[in-house]
């Protein structure tokens, strides 16, 4: 209550006046780039100690009303080095040339709900990810396009499948059972990021008959919907140290995105963008190739007769190139307006993404209308609206897991290439008699889309109420929204082969989810700075309160009458829905202190959390964190400046809705109702009475250095997180009658290592080169269990390769069976040793060239996809000879053969070099812009490709691979996945 | 600034009132809390129609993996290969198929156990009904555990498991207390039916319309004794609960009661309905006796099985015919009727050493099932070949409806008189215990490792 009294004080303050501006002189000027000497626009240029200022045009031109006497400007814009320039009494004309800040020291990094730092100053290493950085390559959605760039994040595709489904690991293994992913927080709204499946389990069966969907659909986060173009900033939060403040969703990291906003002063600013480009699958798995009738016959003992060449030979087909094979093109059509007044500023941009998959009736296109509209009202109100409306379809096929020899490659590995699957004469496809399923006849026929439409709206309203030279005072609401439906449509025609054995031909999963997250958020922030400037205080405190509804309805419908993808067509209905509702409230409190002339700063921060996620949704819990860095400087060429920093943070991850509840199943027999544990496939689970969020304690500490005249920064950062209170499944005797329970307990340790360099090995006005690599490694290890150790609940059985929660090992371990022990032991370990990305930016006059690959060392897949080949012999290489114990046999057979008794023998490593982006673009030259049109302001064709080669020892499609999808831990699972592709642009950027 | 102020205050206490009560209710399935702590004479009901659900939830895959066991049938799928390289050539892993069998009947005796509780709470229901739900569900859960330990045999398996779920495992009983178990359940559910009512306090569904009643369920219960007393060896008893039992040679063979399936919505199909992956023996077409005739084979045959396109071999297995038992998703699973009864009581006067009697009802399954000439010498051959004969009218009466030639070729120990198909081949005796089962206990019990065949 104190404070409150206090703050209302302070809010009383406001009737103090403001300094007003002095009578005096006009100061002009004009700003340009220290190396290339172009004019900038939009600087700010305001008198030190005041809020006078101006903005520089077009050509860098100015003009400020300045008091007589010596007045000192500062001069700030973005990507570069602030500067203060004296302008003594006299001298009405200055020019001012601004550095470019290549290592981003000065760019200002969130550290709390409605504060922020500069890089030099702060007590995290927290990377930040720029518009350039994200738009170097057409993506398909953000997480691709930052791949390799973050130091600590592993971000991984589970398949090569159009329109998204990626995983972000953020330091490593943070929750088994809990949410996965990070939080994305846009423009002040938590925005969803569920993977929602879409129903093919109803086809593939992969987890059984029930229910429609699994995770095995390889469905895609909804991340993917935003426009990476929008994208102004990104900032990660990896760990507790520095995400505490977003609580109890935080564990996994916290992304803040910044969408871009319009530019006061000039003329608007248009820029429009047009890439074309094609894409090819990147690596094919092949198949083997039979000689003649003898091979088959004594392959199959029998089918010999299709080898009907001269002689007995076969013919070969390759399947999997017309599944496969298919090089479609790829079109993207972008284009945004910026500009605006001193009191209104809009930025609105557009997108058209039409991006065929390399699977035939496979796809991704994506439509998005973004509009932020900034208003001043009066000087101390400022209002920002952002407004994203997105329509995505994805079009993402038949893959994965199944149970049925259905989907693609379920049905290719069965498939040997002497057989004809080609249509025939009257245009319908012969039956495969090695699989349930024709490829060609699927990839041809079956449908399977998801189209979303989706609105993300967000207002902010700041009130400078106080800005004095020692006191300001701001209050900052936002409240935001974001709404999707996601349709899910799979249509299975009943001419299918699939489909006519069946037995009921035709079927068609129709699900239809909503889903709405509404935030508000109030923060008040509080700066005091003394009469001698020695120390800067910022306090802040805030509430915020959220709310997540989904529904999920799902219908599935077989035995269509008529053959049209309309579920009233079935005579053989099931019916699915999922609701989820979560509530969740917070308040948080900060202190930061910059002081001994912004050299030292103390951040001390706690937030308390309710949710309704927990068992007792009206307990509070408490995320306190405290950072402090001191940076040194040196006068020496080689170190100018050496930044010591260490913090600690606490943060939670919530239960998932539905795991507070002990459930009984309702079901019926033909038509009598019934209700119990276990009905209909479903696992009966016991929810713990005290069920609560995970905790994880984060203590990281390092330093940046900045060298070599500013030229190079090097931060190194080590931490170890602790996660306790770990939300656990797990497995019960089955006896008891339930099959898991949810519960927390245990403790798990990362503990890792995180390198940062860049340099500016050249930076003349004709020669720029910016290097930057990362290097990150992380070690999990579970420390202690209340229980036994136990299987997570995702996989496919101990013979298959699992993973194993094991005390004193790694979380993400793979055990199996092995010859060297009784029951099972490990085998693998999916974790790599490390990771590096390597960026190199030259810029040599006009041309620019970039490429970033992508290293990753170690890890293992268990390449399931490769067992299946050699149990259908079929895989490319099944019949090379290989002698083992005196006897000679095929190389698939003795694999074949040793699994599952040696569960080793299909894992293979992860070792990957990536070639993720590349870009060659050259700047077509002003006068010849404009020579066309007058308001060109610049033009530029670059030639650009991502995921060009891949180079590693895994012999499956991809060593990005996750059969269940999003997952933490039970990644690697490699069943027959959609296959990675890579994919080449020309574009054409025009600027006015 | 008034309005700063006010807007402060205000958010302030929003957020204060907001933060008394974020509880949400659970918006997808009922809570077992409310059935134990707040049970009503409906809750009842739709958790005893649940017990049949519960059981019905095995019987398919009881079914199917006895059936690979005794070579009625395979499993062709060749994304899941374990259905050949572990069910028929092995070993048995209690960490995938080893461990099956056992979850979903064990969530039923827990089902069975809640509904015990909830009954003896403050129930809008008159003693008799109680009674009634009793005698149901101790019988049902009789048969959730006969599963059970027909399928680990002399490995035993837990009983004593009405205990809180999150403590200690229960110890694994022997085979006798298991079996002992059983039939104590099923003796204490007829005390319990005949203290109820004339008609069950519940509905039932259309495969138990022979049942409907307490009465009539006693006759299902002294059927299910008579199963398991026979693979005891327990003649007497056996025969005087067959004598209680719907045993009648006027009736179709068919009369009994069955596991209904649906396509309805919130109803399961028939998951054997699945004419890509599953396919008969084709041996037990060559391996078929004939008609009078002499050219027509077994009736039973003909009645069952259908010829169809061989898939793809995998390790040496398959099959060109497959089973007509299940050829619609609505068709249903026997649990037990009048052609196994008769066959029982032929059983149990072998055992008894009665072979005129053992003779009498064979001869009648000859002729009435399978349209086979009698035997008229038969009462006058060794025990020896009339159990084999019994055994061959059993595989051919009941394949396909629960794993009856593994249990009685396992029972007899004559498993090796079935060929072995699969390149590598073997029979079991018995499946391990799930590793879930295994894994809190130390030292572990025998059954929890790998099985191989012989």
């Amino acid at each position: 209550m104190r404070r409150f009294a206090l703050l209302l004080a302070l809010i009383g303050l406001c009737a103090v006046p403001g300094l007003g501006a002095a009578q005096g002189r006009t100061i002009t000027g004009h700003v340009f780039d220290a190396v290339t000497s172009a004019p900038l626009s939009r600087a700010q240029i305001t008198l030190k100690g005041t809020e006078t200022g101006t903005l520089s045009k077009d050509d860098g031109s100015f003009a400020v009303a300045a008091p007589v006497g010596d007045v000192t400007l500062v001069v700030h814009l973005i990507g570069y080095k602030r500067r203060e320039v004296v302008a003594p009494a006299g001298q009405e004309n200055v020019a001012i040339d601004l550095e470019r800040d290549v290592l981003k020291l000065e760019a200002v990094i969130i550290t709390g709900q409605a504060t922020g730092q500069e890089r030099r100053n702060l007590a995290n290493a927290v990377s930040s990810v720029s518009a350039d950085q994200v738009s170097a390559v057409p993506a398909q959605d953000v997480e691709q396009a930052l791949q390799g760039k973050i130091a600590g994040a592993d971000i991984e595709a589970n398949s090569g499948a159009p329109g998204g489904g990626i995983q972000v690991r953020m330091r490593g293994v943070t929750s088994i059972i809990g949410n996965s992913q990070p939080l994305f927080v846009m423009d002040g709204v938590v925005i969803s990021n569920d993977a929602i499946p879409g129903g093919t389990n109803a086809i593939t069966r992969a987890e059984g008959p029930q229910p429609i969907a699994t995770i095995e659909d390889n469905p895609a986060n909804r991340l993917a919907d935003l426009n990476p173009n929008d994208v102004e900033s990104i900032e990660i939060l990896p760990g507790a140290s520095a995400s505490a403040i977003y609580g109890s969703k935080a564990s996994n990291g916290v992304f803040i995105i910044k969408t871009k906003r319009g530019q006061a002063g000039g003329a608007p600013q248009f820029e429009l963008s047009q890439g074309v480009g094609v894409a090819e699958i990147s690596h094919e798995l092949g198949a083997r190739v039979f000689r003649d009738s003898v091979e088959v016959d004594q392959t199959y003992g029998a089918f010999g007769s299709l080898c009907n060449l001269p002689g007995g030979l076969c013919p070969v087909y390759n399947q999997e190139d017309v599944v496969a094979g298919s090089k479609p093109i790829l079109s993207r059509t972008s284009g945004s307006i910026r500009g605006g007044s001193e009191t209104t500023r809009y930025y609105v941009s557009g997108l058209w993404d039409v991006e065929p998959g390399i699977i035939g009736n496979t796809g991704y296109s994506k439509h998005s209308l973004r509009v932020n509209v900034d208003q001043l009202i009066g000087s101390h109100i400022d209002l920002n609206f952002s407004t994203n409306l997105v329509h995505s379809n994805a079009r993402r096929g038949l893959t994965n897991n199944d149970n049925t020899g259905t989907s693609y490659y379920m049905s290719l590995f069965s498939t040997p290439s002497f057989v004809n699957l080609h249509p025939l004469a009257d245009g319908s496809y012969p039956n495969n008699p090695f699989a349930p399923s024709n490829p060609l006849q699927t990839t041809a026929l079956l449908q399977n889309e998801t189209p979303v439409w989706r609105f993300i709206g967000s207002t902010t309203m700041t009130v400078n109420a106080v800005k004095t030279s020692r006191h300001s005072l701001k209050l900052i609401a936002t409240a935001g929204s974001d709404f999707f439906n996601q349709k899910d449509l799979i249509f299975a025609p009943a001419e299918l082969q699939f489909e006519q054995a069946s037995g009921l031909p035709g079927q068609v999963i129709l699900s239809h989810t909503n889903n709405l997250n509404v935030n508000l958020s109030g923060n008040l922030v509080y700066g005091y700075t003394p009469a001698s400037g020695a120390f800067t205080a910022t306090t802040s405190f805030g509430a915020d309160y959220q709310k997540r509804d989904q529904d999920i309805a799902r219908t599935s419908a077989q035995n269509l009458v008529g053959d049209i993808g309309n579920i009233g067509q079935g005579t053989i209905i099931a019916i699915f829905e999922q609701q989820q509702r979560v509530r969740d409230m917070g308040l948080f409190a900060q202190e930061e202190f910059l002081g001994l002339s912004e050299r030292l700063l103390l951040t001390l921060g706690v937030r308390a959390d309710q949710s309704s996620a927990d068992a007792d949704p009206s307990k509070l819990f408490y995320y306190p964190k405290a950072g402090a860095s001191y940076r040194l400087v040196f006068d020496s060429p080689a170190l100018q400046e050496l930044k010591l920093r260490a913090a600690y943070g606490q943060s939670g991850n919530e239960p998932l809705y539905g795991q507070q509840f002990t459930e009984l199943t309702s079901a019926n027999i033909g038509g009598v109702p019934a209700v119990g544990l276990g009905l209909l496939g479903a696992v009966p689970t016991i929810a713990a009475p005290d069920l609560r969020p995970e905790r994880e304690r984060e203590i990281e500490g390092g330093f940046d250095a900045t060298l070599f005249k500013g030229r190079a920064t090097l931060s190194v950062t080590g931490y170890e997180k602790r996660i306790s209170d770990l939300l656990l499944q797990r497995s019960l005797p089955p006896s008891s009658g339930f099959q898991t329970e949810i519960f927390n307990g245990g403790v798990m340790r990362d503990r890792g290592l995180e390198i940062a360099l860049t340099a500016v090995p050249a930076q003349r006005a004709s020669f720029q080169w910016t290097a930057t690599a990362n290097f990150s490694m992380d070690r999990g290890r579970v420390l202690s269990l209340p229980v036994p150790n136990f299987f997570p609940p995702t996989g496919f059985g101990v013979d298959l390769g699992s993973n194993y929660i094991q005390v004193g090992a790694s979380p993400t371990q793979l055990v199996g069976n092995d010859t060297l022990c009784t029951a099972f032991c490990r085998v693998g370990e999916q974790n790599p040793n490390f990771r590096v990305g390597f960026a190199n930016d030259v810029q040599y006059h006009a041309a620019h060239l970039y490429f970033l690959l992508n290293w990753q060392s170690g890890g293992v897949a268990d390449n399931l996809t490769a067992w299946l080949y050699d149990l259908a012999a079929n895989s490319s290489d099944y019949a090379t000879p290989i002698t083992v114990g005196g006897t000679t046999v095929p190389l698939g057979a003795y694999r074949a053969g040793t699994f599952p008794a040696e569960t080793k023998i299909y894992l293979q490593s992860t070792t990957y070099l990536k070639l993720r982006e590349v870009t060659l673009s050259f700047d077509i030259p002003q006068e010849f812009v404009r020579r066309f049109w007058t308001g060109g302001r610049y033009a530029r064709v670059s030639l650009s490709g991502r995921n060009l080669f891949t180079l590693t020892p895994y012999k499956g499609a991809d060593p990005e691979v996750s059969n269940f999808g999003t997952q933490q831990i039970a990644r690697n699972f490699d069943v027959s996945p959609y296959p990675p592709s890579r994919s080449f642009w020309l574009s054409v950027d025009f600027g006015f | 600034m008034r309005t700063i102020a006010s807007l402060v205050a205000g958010s302030t206490l929003l957020v204060l009132v907001a933060c008394k009560d974020l509880a949400v209710p659970d918006l997808n399935n009922t809570s077992l809390d409310d059935l134990l702590n707040h049970p009503t004479a409906a809750k009842i009901a739709n958790a005893t129609q649940g017990l049949l659900t519960g059981t019905r939830e095995n019987v398919a895959f009881y079914v199917r993996d006895l059936g690979i066991f005794g070579r009625e049938g395979f499993d062709l799928e060749p994304t899941e290969p374990r259905t050949v390289t572990q069910l028929m050539e092995g070993p048995l892993d209690p960490g995938s198929f080893g461990g099956g069998q056992w979850t979903a009947a064990y969530a039923d005796i827990r089902n069975v156990n809640i509904l015990m509780h909830a009954l003896d709470k403050d129930v809008d229901m008159i003693d008799p009904d109680k009674e009634a739900v009793r005698g149901f569900a101790q019988t049902i859960q009789a048969l959730d555990f006969f599963e059970i330990i027909a399928t680990r045999d002399s490995f035993g398996a837990p009983i004593a498991v009405d205990i809180d779920a999150l403590g200690p495992p229960a110890p694994i009983a022997t085979r006798a207390q298991v079996y002992q178990h059983i039939l104590n359940l099923l003796d204490s559910a007829v005390i319990h039916l005949q203290a109820a009512d004339a008609a069950f306090p519940f509905r039932l569904s259309a495969g138990f319309s022979s049942f409907a009643t307490p009465l009539a369920f006693v006759q299902l219960n002294r059927a299910l004794k008579a199963r398991t007393e026979v693979y005891l060896d327990d003649w007497a008893n056996a025969l005087a609960a067959i004598n209680g039992s719907f045993l009648d040679t006027t009736r179709a063979l068919s009369f009994g009661a069955y596991h209904s399936y649906s396509t309805g919505p919130g109803d399961e199909p028939n998951p054997n309905f699945d004419p890509v992956h599953l396919f008969a023996n084709p041996e037990l077409i060559t391996q078929a006796q004939l008609q009078t005739d002499g050219v027509t084979l077994d009736q039973r045959v003909l009645d069952k099985i259908t010829p169809t396109t061989a898939p793809p071999p995998i390790d040496g297995v398959t099959s060109n015919q497959q089973f007509t038992l299940y050829d619609a998703p609505d068709k249903p699973i026997p649990l037990i009727r009048n052609e196994e009864l008769i066959l029982l009581r032929a059983e149990i006067a072998l055992g008894q050493g009665d072979l005129a009697t053992a003779a009498r009802f064979i001869n009648f399954t000859r002729v009435s099932a399978g349209k086979l000439p009698a035997i008229a010498t038969l009462a006058a051959q060794t025990p020896d070949s009339v159990l084999t004969i019994l055994l061959y009218e059993k595989r051919y009466s009941l394949v396909w409806e629960g794993g009856f030639s593994w249990l009685d070729l396992r029972h007899y120990s004559r498993l090796p008189t079935l060929s072995r198909i699969a390149t590598n081949g073997h029979f079991y005796l018995r499946m391990p215990f799930p590793t879930n089962e295994c894994t809190p206990r130390n030292p572990e019990p025998p059954g929890c490792a790998f099985v191989n065949g012989f």
